[in-house]
């Protein structure tokens, strides 16, 4: 278990290097010019000199290079242009604000969707199943932002249950009255998602031959269920859910936009906006970091649950 | 790499010599293959029907052809202009009603009108990226597949890293740096689909390469080119078929919200759904949820029809 969790480890270092490396490529080998942009069109030419000359814009590329690998594993990422304040100032309370909307869309999606993916999987090819196959994979298709406009009109306009705009400090419960609506979001997004990998790993795991044999033991179908097939049926779905996770705290930015909350997503777009290198650069390997986590941690539990898969780190 | 792949046939050959007969044997047979095109005619239309009949698919076509028909004629269509100068333009602030149907924006233009008109953009831009990435990551794919070696290792640690960021993050980062134009946007969004499509063909490569017919084509002493292209590929046009139709479903999804974003390549006043989304959402909590709806609705039916079309075409293609 130690070999694989090193072998795991080392891999997701090779990755993170490189994607700093495409992060570096596509924001400083294009010609620009980050002091002109900053300084504005009027600014004279010193000022534009002298703000390249203290962000480094003018040093060597190889040098700026090991900067941001040297900033990465400091997590240092300087000022930000925008605010002229430490980066990570801004960048932590995001990522928290993001975590508490993660953490709130996941613990309203996993049981859904593990429920719709296992009865679709024990009901296969009945009309119930074919329902939750489309139903998920059209609610799985629609962009949030597009959902969140919908939600933001039923729910909180026209029935007023539900806050349609972040209130900050209004204590656990205001917040989570302002929070459903975009994990709401969230549910219609990954709901489709996650019940098809669960219900393709279910009825996988219903046809294997341990299965039979459980049945042929006389074991009930219950128990059959949650002590054979489950194990089996939700590795996939870990999986999946591992990659999902991290994609859920950056790739949100439309749903952040349209219910003005501030989490990662809103923060990189942001920037990109303002072009604040050092914050989109920031976020961007913030995102791919907890990407990684992620999958290191799904992995792990798969290995877990999966002694086989220890043998193969990834093909 | 390519040393070792003539060691492999010389290590083949000697069953060959011994199988020799048996190639006499398999000449009779050879008009079947004649038949196996028939059958494979045959297949097709079979799949075809199955198609047609499953109400998925029927339903996604009708509702991707609406869109088709308003992006190609919508002039036919609106009552009014996307953009009608100021003394056409109808009463601000309406809420649907006949006059109109899907109401008026702050500047009194038709929200049905402009619905209507803002299919096109996104009806070009999303098919184009998603033909731009399939060709790339169709070619990456083959090459990646079947010469495997050094190329193919360090070309999927990259494609591994690119996959660790949402698209849409991505997307904003490099179109900061590019500037955003259209033929920009499409590119940029091409450019980020290619490692999945990449991905997909190369396993399916991978598949192919061990069969027999392969090792056949390189016992021939046909070309790397030859056997990628007219051996391998029409084997595995099923697979890039559903990549294509999967990838314009991806394509709609990530131009919309760029455009959304403002970083989609489209300026206003130009008609498009996920510009007008932008411009108009934050009056919903002011009650006029029209210009923001209907646009949002028409989003979600070209995405979901895509997708139903993609997923039926899937379906079939695996039976």
């Amino acid at each position: 278990m130690l070999g694989f969790v090193i072998r795991r480890l080392a891999l997701s270092i090779i990755t993170l290097v490189i994607l700093i490396t495409i992060v570096f490529l596509i924001t400083s080998v294009f010609p620009d010019d980050p002091g002109r942009s900053l300084a504005g069109p009027f600014a004279s030419q010193e000022v534009v000199d002298s703000i390249n000359e203290r962000i480094g814009a003018n040093d060597p590329k190889g040098e700026q290079y090991f900067r941001l690998v040297k900033n990465t594993i400091t997590f240092d990422f300087g000022d930000s242009f925008q605010f002229n304040r430490p980066v990570s100032e801004t960048l932590f309370p995001a990522l928290g604000r993001s975590s508490k909307l993660v953490a709130l869309g996941l613990i309203m999606t996993l049981p859904l969707a593990l429920m719709g993916g296992i009865i679709a999987a024990r009901r296969k090819d009945t009309l119930i199943d074919r329902g939750i196959v489309t139903l998920g994979l059209a609610s799985s298709s629609i962009p949030e932002f597009v959902s969140g406009v919908a939600l933001q009109y039923v729910l909180a306009v026209k029935l007023g249950w539900f806050e349609a705009v972040a209130a900050p400090n209004r204590g656990f419960f205001g917040e989570l009255k302002f929070l459903m609506l975009p994990a709401f979001a969230i549910v219609i997004v990954y709901f489709g998602y996650i019940a098809r990998i669960a219900r393709a790993g279910t009825i996988q795991a219903l046809d294997a031959d341990f299965t039979r044999t459980a049945y042929m033991k006389g074991l009930s179908s219950r128990d059959v269920i949650r002590k054979h097939v489950l194990r089996n049926s939700l590795q996939p779905t870990v999986a999946v859910v591992g990659t999902q996770i991290g994609y859920l705290f950056g790739g949100l930015v439309g749903l952040e936009v349209i219910f003005n909350y501030q989490g990662l997503g809103n923060l990189i777009y942001n920037a990109a906006r303002e072009q604040d290198y050092p914050m989109l650069q920031a976020g961007v390997i913030l995102v791919a970091i907890i990407f990684m986590i992620c999958t290191l941690i799904a992995d792990l539990i798969i290995a877990w649950m999966n002694p086989r898969a220890r043998l193969n780190v990834r093909s | 790499m390519a040393d070792v792949t003539t060691d492999d046939h010389m290590a083949d050959k000697p069953d060959d010599l011994d199988g020799t007969t048996e190639i006499v044997d398999l000449e009779p047979v050879s008009p079947g293959q004649v038949d196996a095109g028939g059958e494979r005619r045959q297949v097709r239309r079979e799949r075809r029907r199955l198609l047609f009949r499953s109400p998925a698919f029927v339903f996604g076509v009708v509702v991707l052809s609406f869109w088709v028909i308003c992006a190609l004629f919508g002039d036919l269509i609106a009552p009014y202009a996307a953009n009608p100068t100021s003394d056409l333009r109808g009463p601000a602030r309406q809420a649907p009603s006949l006059d109109y149907l899907f109401g008026t924006d702050t500047a009194g233009r038709d929200v049905f009108s402009r619905v209507i008109f803002g299919a096109r953009s996104i009806l070009i831009m999303a098919p184009t990226a998603a033909v731009i990435s399939v060709i790339a990551g169709t070619l990456l794919g083959l090459v990646m597949g079947y010469f495997r070696g050094w190329i193919d290792e360090i070309l999927s640690r990259i494609i591994e890293a690119l996959l660790s960021i949402p698209v849409i993050l991505i997307a904003l980062l490099a179109l900061s740096v590019l500037g955003q134009s259209r033929v920009v946007v499409v590119f940029t969004v091409a450019a980020l689909f290619t490692p999945v499509v990449t991905r997909t063909v190369r396993s399916s490569v991978l598949a192919e390469a061990q069969l027999d017919y392969v090792t056949s084509a390189r016992l021939r002493g046909e070309s790397a080119l030859f056997t990628m292209t007219r051996e391998i590929l029409p084997n595995i046009t099923s697979t890039i078929v559903v990549e294509f139709t999967v990838r314009v479903g991806y394509a709609v999804f990530t131009i919309a919200t760029l455009s959304f974003l403002a970083s989609g390549g489209v300026q206003p006043p130009t008609a498009d759904w996920g510009l007008d989304i932008a411009e108009t959402f934050q009056l919903i909590k002011a009650g006029q949820w029209w210009p923001s709806l209907f646009p949002a609705l028409a989003i979600a039916s070209l995405v979901i029809a895509v997708n139903l079309v993609a997923d039926s075409i899937d379906r079939v293609s695996k039976l």
